[in-house]
């Protein structure tokens, strides 16, 4: 009996360290990408459907690798700013959805980080939100990919009402995470700054109905007010508002983007990136 | 409570630890098994402990009864009470909406309408295998084959075991009840063994199970939007989930049972190896195929008497087999197909053709063993669709989907995120998986003498590689579908 408990003890206490090391290397070879010659992207579901990125990537002729994921919050972000390259051009769009979401419903799934871990403890994020992060990181993520899955048309069979209410009660009834996300998400763009990349930050738009339920919540001040934190973080004073061409439908629902709204971004965001202009941020918005 | 999650990895060490505690108790080892396993169950929904222990009592009393019965026609009237009771509980909490919604759609067709009403009811986990376990020993004790127990604590701890509680395998009274009276010793070779079957179990469940889950279940849910040849790999993905699944829970349960010094029957010999439909039943979730063998086949006159006797209890067994696994058409439509599998066997007297395991003392198979068990495999996947289905029209729609000009197209799975576990890893995966099952098909689960005469330090490293791929590469959390039965 005490050979058997010594040897079972024996393996759990040196499984952790081989794990490490395997998950280490693993990571190393699966996320590791140059800065030469590429363009990073992260966002969350509205990145994920807003840009094209083969049509990016054959527009301004650098590699596009994309950690965009539905429900991306700002764990997700700090793991991409902690594992990016350095030097390298990074695309970011923080998104309102993704600062106002409960802790709990974050994606927070893109591997493990020392740095995210400490940043979110830092930040009022408890032990057990953190164990809940870490728990769902055990497994090992290609971080970056290369393909996009764009909608094609508008999803008839979404009603505003419905959709818009649901969005009011899960996003837009409290501020609750808003301070936290905030700050944690300010300490990401730092740590993207001291790695001396070049940051491109973007928003997406929203269909009109969602913009007039934002107005009526009240809650769209608090968001305007760190989204100036943000841009005063990143050193601009000026944001660029592109209001995109809405002859024909391009979106997919009442906040994404369908396949010809996020080719019209991306072409925006090509004649942006190629032509080097100071002004780095851009605020796709879309008509009343 | 889940085998595959953090409450099951801290209960566990602790009911381990406190059992051989008490190891100079047999009475006070018997009733901590009790009390674990009424934990283990009531930490799902504590409210149908009294449906657990209202079984154990009246089996319990039933089978004293019957000790003290000599009078035949009671003993039988005993008999009935105890089937009655256990079959009434199964029938009200897992069968009767079904009934409901028949009988109702049945009477539409001659324009009555009935008003009856379903009820919303919530299905007790294990039901149905700790309902036929019981039903084991009081068939077992009016058949003389079981001396009825005294000891009401052994029963409880019988019934209620909590390593094959909700899902088997399930066990004969003959079998497992003995090992309660008897003193257990602490066996170092069985518990390592017990160990390496619960790794084992854990792989083919989180790994294998969990990762096609996800993809069967993207193409189950969007059938009518995919081509044939997605349609059939979702199929073949459904077929390995449901193997990993199932068979990775009653490894886990074997293995977990070996700890405390008990072994329970095999519920699973490598059966997607089998040559025949007959052989796959005789290796596919063994421990209910023996028990509708011994207590429905047998009873109806088995394979005794004319042609039209042998068909006529194939179908039976078949479709009540069909029909333990849950209360829709599809299963029973899973069970038939079965049945007519096997029926051309059964005639040309071929149904034990396949005894002995394929290419035994052999690496590798004959031509015909490989075109013996693609075949049986194919025909295994087919029926799985029905088995898989949310309905019989969905699985309608699903087979004509398979049978369209797209069955030669590239397979496209919609929806599936390139960044998680991409396909390709999941195909290298299972060509791991299944060699590694080919290697140890003669043992009772795969990895039983894997690396048993290696070194240590590359033993330990086999080890460490099953429990890193365990967190690497697991699917997202899927209940074991067996539970709902």
């Amino acid at each position: 009996m005490k050979r058997f408990i010594v040897k079972i003890l024996a393996l759990i206490v040196v499984f952790p360290f081989v794990y490490l090391t395997v998950y280490m290397l693993i990571d190393f070879v699966i996320n590791r990408k140059s800065a030469d010659n590429s363009l990073f992207v992260w966002g969350d579901s509205q990145t994920y459907r807003g840009i094209n990125l083969p049509k990016l990537k054959k527009e301004i002729g650098i590699n596009v690798y994309s950690s965009a994921e539905p429900g991306a919050s700002i764990y997700d972000f700090l793991v991409f700013a902690d594992k990016v390259p350095k030097n390298s051009k990074v695309l970011i769009s923080i998104s309102e959805l993704a600062l106002l979401r409960k802790k709990d419903k974050d994606r927070n799934m893109s591997t493990l980080s020392l740095f995210a871990f400490e940043t979110l403890y830092k930040n009022n994020y408890t032990i057990t939100d953190l164990y809940a992060i870490a728990k769902r990181n055990f497994k090992i993520r290609k971080l970056f990919d290369v393909k996009s899955t764009l909608h094609q048309s508008f999803d008839k069979t979404l009603t505003p009402e419905k959709f818009v209410k649901s969005y009011k009660e899960n996003y837009y009834s409290s501020t609750m995470f808003l301070n936290d996300k905030e700050k944690a998400s300010l300490e990401g763009i730092n740590r993207l700054q001291e790695k001396g990349c070049k940051i491109y930050f973007v928003k997406f738009p929203f269909h009109s109905a969602m913009q007039k339920m934002k107005k009526e919540s009240g809650i769209d001040r608090k968001v305007d007010a760190v989204y100036n934190h943000i841009f005063q973080t990143l050193g601009i004073s000026k944001v660029d508002s592109i209001y995109l061409n809405q002859n024909e439908q391009i979106m997919f629902d009442y906040n994404h983007l369908n396949a010809k709204g996020a080719n019209q971004v991306t072409d925006y965001l090509a004649t942006f990136i190629k032509s080097n202009k100071t002004n780095d941020t851009y605020i796709f918005q879309l008509k009343d | 409570m889940l085998f595959n999650s953090i409450e099951f990895a801290i209960f566990l060490p602790i009911v381990f630890a406190i059992y051989w505690i008490l190891s100079r108790s047999l009475r006070l080892q018997n009733l901590f098994i009790v009390i674990s396993s009424f934990f283990f169950y009531g930490w799902w929904d504590w409210r149908f402990l009294s449906l657990l222990s209202f079984s154990i009592i009246v089996d319990f009393f039933i089978g004293r009864a019957l000790q003290y019965q000599e009078n035949l026609s009671k003993r039988r009237f005993i008999l009935w009470i105890s089937i009655i009771t256990n079959l009434g509980f199964l029938g009200f909490f897992k069968y009767y909406n079904f009934f409901v919604d028949n009988f109702i759609e049945a009477f539409s067709l001659f324009g009555k309408q009935l008003d009856v009403r379903t009820l919303n009811i919530i299905l007790p986990v294990g039901i149905s295998f700790y309902t036929f376990q019981t039903l084991s020993y009081t068939i077992d004790v009016y058949k003389r084959k079981l001396e009825p127990t005294n000891d009401i604590i052994s029963f409880a701890a019988f019934v209620s075991f909590f390593p094959q509680l909700v899902a088997g395998p399930i066990e004969r009274a003959t079998n497992l009840l003995p090992q309660f009276y008897k003193r257990r010793e602490f066996d170092y070779d069985k518990a390592v063994n017990g160990m390496r079957q619960i790794l084992w179990g854990l792989f083919k469940k989180i790994v294998i199970a969990d990762n096609c889950a996800e993809v069967a279940n993207i193409i189950f849910e969007n059938a009518t939007d995919s081509s044939g040849s997605t349609l059939v790999l979702g199929a073949l993905f459904f077929t390995f989930q449901i193997y990993g699944d199932f068979s990775g829970y009653s490894d886990i349960a074997i293995g977990t049972a070996r700890l405390f010094g008990f072994g329970l029957m095999r519920n699973f010999a490598f059966p997607y190896f089998s040559r025949d439909i007959a052989e796959f039943w005789r290796r596919w979730h063994i421990s209910l195929s023996t028990w509708f063998r011994d207590y429905l086949y047998i009873p109806l006159g088995g394979s005794r008497g004319g042609t039209w006797m042998k068909v006529r209890n194939t179908f039976v067994i078949f479709i009540v087999s069909g029909f333990w696994h849950g209360a829709n058409w599809t299963f029973i439509i899973w069970g038939t197909l079965n049945a007519f599998y096997f029926l051309p066997l059964l005639l040309a007297n071929r149904n034990r053709t396949h005894i002995e395991i394929v290419a035994q003392g052999r690496l590798l198979p004959s031509f015909n063993d490989v075109m013996s068990m693609f075949s049986t495999f194919s025909l295994t996947v087919f029926a799985w669709i029905f088995f898989r289905a949310e309905n019989l029209q969905h699985a309608i729609l699903y087979i004509k989907g398979i049978f369209s000009s797209s069955l030669f197209s590239i397979p496209i799975v919609k929806g599936l995120r390139t960044t998680d576990n991409s396909l390709s890893v999941l195909f290298v995966l299972l060509f791991v998986f299944l060699m590694i099952e080919w290697i140890g098909r003669e043992e009772q689960f795969a990895i039983e003498k894997l690396g048993l005469k290696w070194k240590k330090p590359f033993r330990y490293m086999m080890y460490y590689l099953i429990v890193i791929s365990i967190f690497m590469y697991a699917g997202s959390e899927q209940q074991f579908i067996y539970f709902q039965f």
